[in-house]
């Protein structure tokens, strides 16, 4: 497994227990999904990988080595996180802005080759090149934060909630996108409000309650026989289209 | 042409702060003995807010320390060029190992250079705190150390002549000359700017986190802004020392401190236009309000002293109040113009990225 997190426990303050024993593996090329309801713990895990949040018990392993070792950087190890928040620096241009997302790489040409590819990707991003981020639409953002994490040429994307708000053709956007990336043989770890959307491209989805809970994990069709996944659903994941389906 | 256009256009902003720089020192040329000397005081304060600038504005980190640099700057020139006979008597208590800083001398442009490499030290001795800290730990920090420097300057005695004034140090501090140092001070604190460094610190400054999940290492960023910010500083107190002759330990301390703090606030402390703007801004403005106090502008009658502290700090709290962010906020000073070809820009950017112009389409 990439990515493996075991029975992970992890508090905020000294009486929140936001995680409470979730386990979840990521095998190389794969796309899985997190869904639940607000506050089930999703974007916490996420930042616990990142170790934005220490884990209070339990082990997350990366490619074999614990991410919670003085040694592990999520950067040498290529792993690029894009935040609820998007996290781009709204002050400093698209352009600068994608030039960050590459600060670590020693490749120059190979980088401005792979800056021409998000260009192309997301063509919004060649248009506003110039411009200062912060002044981008929420789904112009969106676009670059995914753009500025692909240039760490990540072996593992994290995505928080990529499609949060935004209007319907952004959302398809976004959806196409990371299913071309999942083709493209790119480890993703999607967290998602939209269950539907998440159930039909992802190759697993893990069922999240509070606080931090796998109820279930298994592709739509076999989350479909979990009663207990279907009643906090609310729906039957079986009834949703198989993986890698884009309107 | 198109690289032309391009460099001449990031050129834009250099040269403009060069321009009110460049204006300030014809004033200074020109005018009378009075604002003669308020256009030189501007210019030593312009070096300052650019040095300071470089860390703030890039940093997003406040200081209230960089005082403590201009007062190294000043110290370190006054040994330098105060006559080895005169300080024979100014220093007769020197300890036994510092001895030779009664017969070292050096002429005034090798003396500031020497500063800003004296306020530098500390700079390079201070930078592994500032660089581990943030927001108001780091503005209390940087408020230590000058009040360190403070003391240890008040109290050393023997070496720095304590609460008394330093006196006899040689005026070489002309217009031209601080002038010179306002145009280099720009092209230093610019380039870092532009610089991969420059920009990583300034990521950091947007989103912490999300600059270092990027991969940028904040606190080596940070300390080689404070460190180029504290040789800057240093040659503003050596410009400052060549000017005044004399001084004492309490020019460098909280007045001073304030006083450039309402520059870099009023002005904009994100940006290094700001900075200048501020610097000159706020130097015009004391100038008018002291002669407003006395009595220049009301047909003779003074007014109460102390009225030109509170109009300013007026001034400072409607800035704030209006523009939290300061006159110039995030931006830098440009000629208004056509906008370029998104396009080419997109091109040009990419291209940049493996240090050369090309298109990458």
């Amino acid at each position: 497994m990439l990515l493996d997190i075991d029975n992970a426990y992890i508090q905020y303050g000294p009486s929140v227990m936001a995680v409470q024993g979730a386990s979840l593996q990521v095998a190389e090329g794969e796309l899985v999904s997190l869904i639940g309801q607000n506050g089930a713990g999703k974007s916490t895990l996420l930042k616990a990988v990142m170790g934005v949040v220490p884990l209070h018990s339990g082990a997350i392993t990366f490619d074999g080595s614990p991410t919670d070792a003085r040694s592990f950087s999520t950067v040498r190890q290529r792993i690029s996180y894009v935040p609820e928040d998007r996290g781009i620096f709204t002050k400093l241009t698209v352009g600068e802005n994608l030039r960050l997302g590459g600060v670590t790489r020693r490749d120059k040409k190979a980088l401005a080759a792979d800056i021409e590819r998000e260009l192309e990707r997301f063509p919004v991003l060649r248009k506003y090149w110039g411009k200062t981020a912060g002044l981008l639409s929420g789904g112009e953002q969106q676009q670059l934060a995914i753009a500025r994490a692909l240039l760490l040429r990540p072996r593992l994307l994290l995505l928080d909630e990529p499609t949060l708000g935004l209007a319907p053709i952004i959302v398809d956007l976004i959806f196409d996108v990371v299913v071309r990336l999942r083709e493209e043989g790119m480890t993703i770890l999607l967290v998602e409000q939209n269950a539907v959307r998440a159930l039909e491209v992802s190759d697993r989805t893990y069922v999240v309650q509070a606080p931090g809970r796998v109820l279930g994990c298994g592709s739509a069709a076999e989350l479909g026989k979990l009663p207990a996944v279907v009643d906090y659903l609310g729906f039957s994941p079986s009834d949703v289209r198989g993986n890698s389906h884009v309107r | 042409m198109k690289m032309f256009a391009s460099s001449s256009r990031s050129a834009q902003t250099p040269i403009l702060l060069v321009c009110l720089g460049l204006l300030t020192a014809l004033v200074g040329a020109t005018a009378g003995l009075t604002v003669g000397r308020v256009a030189m005081v501007t210019l030593i304060s312009l070096v300052f807010v650019i040095g300071q600038s470089t860390f703030t504005g890039n940093s997003g980190v406040m200081s209230f320390g960089h005082v403590a640099f201009m007062a190294i700057g000043a110290y370190t020139t006054a040994y330098l060029t105060i006559p080895v006979p005169l300080k024979g008597v100014l220093f007769a208590e020197l300890p036994h190992s510092l001895r030779f800083l009664a017969h070292v001398h050096a002429p005034f442009i090798p003396a500031v250079l020497l500063s800003g490499l004296a306020a530098l030290v500390l700079g390079l001795v201070t930078a592994p705190v500032v660089a581990r800290l943030s927001g108001l730990q780091s503005g209390i920090a940087t408020l230590a150390l000058l009040v360190v420097v403070y003391n240890v300057l008040n109290s050393w005695t023997a070496v720095t002549r304590g609460s008394s004034s330093m006196i006899g140090i040689p005026r070489n501090t002309t217009t031209w000359l601080a002038f010179a140092f306002v145009v280099a001070a720009v092209i230093v604190s610019w380039a870092y700017k532009k610089s991969r460094s420059g920009l990583q610190l300034q990521a950091s400054r947007e989103d912490y986190w999300a600059a270092v999940a990027s991969g940028v290492a904040v606190g080596r960023h940070r300390a080689v802004a404070w460190i180029l910010s504290a040789f800057l500083c240093g040659v503003s107190g050596s410009l400052y020392a060549g000017f005044l002759m004399s001084f004492n330990v309490n020019a460098f301390f909280l007045s001073a401190t304030f006083a450039f703090t309402v520059m870099i606030v009023i002005g904009g402390y994100l940006s290094l236009s700001g900075a200048v703007v501020g610097a000159v801004a706020v130097s015009v403005l004391q100038e008018f309000l002291r002669r407003l106090q006395d009595g220049e502008f009301t047909g003779g009658s003074a007014l109460p002293a102390g009225l030109a502290d509170l109009l300013l700090a007026a001034v400072l709290l409607i800035v704030l109040i209006k523009a939290p962010l300061g006159l110039m906020g995030v931006r830098e000073l440009r000629l208004p113009g056509r906008r370029r070809s998104q396009r080419a820009e997109a091109a040009k950017g990419a291209a940049g990225a493996e240090g050369e112009v090309r298109a990458p389409v």
